[in-house]
């Protein structure tokens, strides 16, 4: 594959199209796990792992597969790839299997998993469709565990669960709710929004200027 | 379109349905298999988060008896996990005072060490109902408080500002109830450490066989009448009976037991008062400190209490023989052993007036076992005549054949000890008649 | 016993059995009930929509005015669209459109964009402009920074709008890369002052002027403005080029490419259609 298209997936799996902050994807793990940043990166690798294999799996098949059974095809290959990550976790990581709780079984539905499956990995090839796993599921761990890290220590006073004061001296506890999951949430889309209209408009000016 | 290509293409779709979900269905079926874990494992893994070296010892029953279980107004204990190096995993269940009686903390409470150092090794919180404040209490904040303490001194802990944090006052109060309903169950089925409430608990218990006792928590009645303890018991549901116990196991239980309900009673006859404890023959009674203190408690939960054997004390407590002497209180202790409190006023020589010696005296198998002087009155001269020799004089003699002797330099006081004496040995002598 | 793992059980079988089983039936059945609720809400779509379709580019551009090229394809099929709202399509694809529909293809020759404006930084400005930098918002602030009326004013309306990337920005006036262009058209719609047009890919010249004004006043505003002087009308041995309202407009019917206007005019505003931005 070309190095272009390689930068491009690349790009726009972290960047450019990032499922959490630019698509807006996957917004329940998202709201649900990010009071903890160190579930935050087992949720990503859970659902980089399973991203990247269902989209192999399925850009494998994506000539054989009929239009009409396409959803239960997808869901199934999924929800298999998700029961084989419960299954490993459970038997050689069961803290962090018991902290993800009810979110991994609900990465089967996770839209950035069908999303990508039904967007880009039915209709292009297998190296690709994996890269494009690889680097959405990277964009998705990053941006969650940023909003993990900054729930965590100002609604917890803690960082990747070690303690950093006593969290009733002082802490602010909204962020630990489901209200501070939002506002952090919102934030972070237009603090990222800003950032990347500002280098839009900085490469625009630049190409102005040439 | 005709039939058959539709047909066909419906054909081609379902079969590719079919496979995918075959195909994955056994890749599931074997990876199951492939990582399976069993119940066995799981839950020494779960219990291993608790208290790292756990290793279930399946040879004593995980289910937490019945009466033990149950600490009124705190909580209780649901499972008991035995671990093979002594240690034991509690899971307990605290109330949090909610006035419903609501709102409850889930605990697991490792309790391990050698007798007499077993301690709280760790706690851990896996569930709670109604508590909305719990995530403002860290694991930091309990372990500070709880672990590495004895049990001993968890069973008698009380709220108070170094067991409340973050504001969450029911869900503290719900995790001390649950670590004391644990402790409690450690002390009582267990055995693991004794505790003054356990001693007395042993104490009653030996003392009233086939009954069941139950600790009676922060009874105000208790309180007022000097009692440490307080317990019901019932003997095959009926029966019911009050418990009181005083003193300690070092200088001696004395566990009074009434009828339940019973405030007034002119006469308690031995199946309703039963005052001993392991000391009470020996030093106790003979410390008349001892016996008028479990008298004037008996009279704060009996006001009108009297002993009476056979007949009252009017029938024997004077004789014409000994003038001026007269029983004012007799008490009887289950083995027989007879505490006399008489006093007497004999003695005026030459214009020399004592005033009222009081003694208490102890008769056992038949024989005066034992005095002490509650009061001298005027006998100054008693200790030093009487009260000094050894052997005591008229000690080890039988009840009946007590003759007097005449004490020298002591003359007045040696009538009325001797009055007493012989008193005493007639009341004795009567009331088994 | 696979015990690779450290952990796991012997393969039981029987349960394998039943898992297997239960997601072929669950399967078997679904699909069966998918197949049957498709062929009972089966909505008669003409089958050619789907053929045209297969035909059309696929860009799904939206140029042509219609939602994507599906929707596009049943406006045709259904009559209500003709072919040559669509630029993007390849002249084989509108063959093969036609022969399904049995229209004859409307003979469109393939064009390219090209802006007529030479200009950009070699045109004076009236004010300097501070503000949102889009074509459009500055275009309501007078007309726009350009002393000329009709001047590119370089803010890259049209760049944003092109989807093949074909349009940029140099010297301070818009250029299309005729190599990228699709001739889609999304880039005369938004450019405000209306100064991109379509020429033939064919065709080598193009008017890179659009101003009505003459004389001293375009040479007051712009370096390389067309003063309307008429040389090109002249010079033109087929009369493809002639002037309205002082703007030299090429019929491309009649040219033949010979380059004597574009040589001709003093001012050097008729420019190549393809050629290379210097940029690169």
């Amino acid at each position: 594959m070309k190095l272009k298209r390689f930068k491009e997936i690349a790009l726009d799996g972290v960047v450019r199209q990032n499922p959490t902050f630019k698509l807006v994807l996957g917004t329940c793990p998202t709201l649900g796990l990010t009071t903890a940043a160190i579930s935050c990166l087992g949720m990503g690798a859970a659902v980089t792992f399973v991203l990247i294999c269902s989209n192999v799996i399925i850009s494998l098949l994506r000539n054989i597969i009929p239009d009409k059974v396409r959803i239960p095809s997808f869901i199934v290959i999924i929800a298999t790839f998700v029961t084989l990550t419960r299954m490993v976790m459970e038997a050689y990581l069961p803290d962090l299997y018991s902290s993800l709780g009810i979110f991994l079984p609900l990465i089967v539905v996770n839209c950035i998993i069908l999303g990508r499956a039904e967007s880009f990995a039915s209709h292009n090839p297998v190296g690709e469709s994996a890269l494009d796993g690889l680097f959405m599921g990277l964009g998705f761990t990053v941006a969650i565990t940023l909003m993990g890290i900054v729930r965590e220590f100002l609604g917890n006073a803690s960082f990747m669960g070690i303690e950093l004061w006593d969290k009733n001296v002082f802490s602010i506890g909204f962020f630990s709710t489901s209200a501070g999951a939002f506002l952090t949430y919102g934030l972070f889309i237009a603090g990222f929004t800003a950032i990347q209209n500002a280098i839009e408009r900085k490469a625009q000016a630049k190409a102005l200027k040439a | 379109m005709s039939k058959s290509s539709s047909f066909v293409t419906s054909l081609k779709t379902i079969s590719v349905l079919l496979i995918i979900c075959i195909v994955c269905g056994a890749l599931l079926a074997l990876c199951n298999d492939l990582f399976y874990i069993d119940e066995e494992t799981k839950f020494n893994r779960a219990m291993q988060k608790v208290y790292p070296e756990f290793e279930r010892d399946t040879s004593v029953s995980e289910t937490p008896l019945a009466e033990f279980k149950d600490l009124a107004g705190a909580g209780s204990v649901s499972k008991v996990y035995r671990s093979k190096d002594g240690a034991y995993i509690l899971e307990a269940t605290g109330v949090g005072g909610y006035p419903d009686g609501s709102g409850t903390v889930t605990m697991y409470v490792v309790v391990g060490g050698e007798t007499p150092n077993v301690e709280i090794k760790s706690v851990l919180i896996t569930g709670n109902t109604k508590q909305s404040w719990i995530a403002n209490i860290t694991q930091k904040n309990i372990d500070k408080a709880y672990v590495g303490k004895n049990i001993k001194d968890v069973a008698s802990l009380q709220m108070g500002n170094d067991y409340k944090w973050g504001g969450a006052t029911m869900a503290s109060t719900a995790i001390m109830n649950a670590i004391k309903s644990a402790v409690n169950y450690c002390v009582t089925a267990l055995k693991l450490v004794s505790t003054p409430e356990s001693e007395a608990r042993d104490a009653a218990v030996a003392l009233l066989e086939g009954y069941t006792l139950t600790t009676v928590v922060d009874d105000a009645y208790t309180t007022a009448v000097g009692a440490n303890f307080y317990f019901t018991g019932t003997k095959d549901g009926a029966d019911d009976v009050d418990v009181y116990v005083f003193g300690d196991k070092e200088s001696g239980h004395q566990i009074v037991a009434l009828k339940a309900g019973l405030t007034h009673a002119d006469r308690m006859l031995d199946t309703a008062i039963v005052a001993k404890s392991e000391g009470i023959d020996n030093a106790l009674v003979q410390s008349a400190q001892g016996l008028s203190h479990i008298e004037s408690q008996i009279r704060a939960l009996a006001p009108s209490f009297t002993y009476d054997v056979a007949g009252d004390l009017s029938q024997y407590a004077t004789h014409s023989d000994f003038a001026d002497t007269q029983i004012t209180s007799a008490y009887v202790c289950n083995d027989g052993t007879l505490a006399i409190v008489a006093e007497s006023t004999v003695g005026v020589f030459e214009d020399y007036t004592p005033g009222k010696l009081t003694m208490m005296v102890v008769i056992a198998n038949g024989k005066i076992s034992g005095f002490k002087v509650i009061s001298y009155g005027g006998h100054s001269y008693f200790d030093g005549s009487i009260g000094n020799k050894n052997p005591q004089l008229y000690v080890g003699s039988a009840i009946d054949a007590i003759e007097y002797v005449k004490v020298s330099g002591a003359t007045g006081s040696g009538v009325a000890y001797y009055n007493i004496i012989a008193l005493s040995a007639y009341y004795a002598r009567s009331i088994s008649a | 016993m696979i015990n690779l793992f450290l952990i796991g059980q012997p393969i039981q079988w029987g349960s394998f059995a039943i898992v297997v089983g239960i997601m072929a039936a669950v399967a078997l059945v679904l699909g069966v009930c998918i197949m049957l609720i498709s062929k009972l809400c089966f909505i008669k779509e003409d089958p050619r929509i789907k053929e045209v379709e297969g035909y059309l580019a696929g860009a799904n551009c939206g140029a042509c005015g219609y939602a994507g090229c599906a929707d596009f394809a049943k406006a045709l099929v259904e009559g209500n669209a003709d072919l040559s709202a669509c630029s993007v399509t390849s002249a084989h694809g509108k063959a093969e459109v036609s022969n399904i529909l049995g229209m004859s293809i409307t003979g469109q020759e393939p064009t390219v964009a090209v802006v007529s404006c030479a200009g950009g930084n070699k045109c004076r400005d009236k004010y300097a402009y501070q503000g949102y930098g889009d074509c459009v918002s500055q275009n309501m602030l007078a007309g726009g920074r350009k002393a000329c009326d009709v001047g590119c004013m370089g803010s890259g309306t049209c760049v944003n709008a092109c989807p093949y990337h074909a349009v940029e920005v140099e010297d301070g006036k818009a250029f299309v890369n005729t190599d990228l262009c699709k001739s889609c058209g999304l880039c005369i719609k938004a450019c405000p002052k209306s100064l991109i047009k379509r020429v033939p890919v064919s065709a080598k010249y193009y008017v890179a002027c659009s101003s009505q004004c003459r004389g001293k006043d375009v040479m007051n505003a712009c370096q390389v403005g067309c003063i309307a002087c008429g040389k090109c009308q002249r010079l033109c041995p087929n009369g493809a080029i002639i002037l309205v309202n002082n703007v030299p407009v090429i019929d491309y019917s009649k040219c033949t490419n010979c380059g004597a206007c574009a040589e001709g005019c003093p001012r050097k505003c008729i420019k190549l259609v393809h050629d290379e931005p210097k940029a690169k």
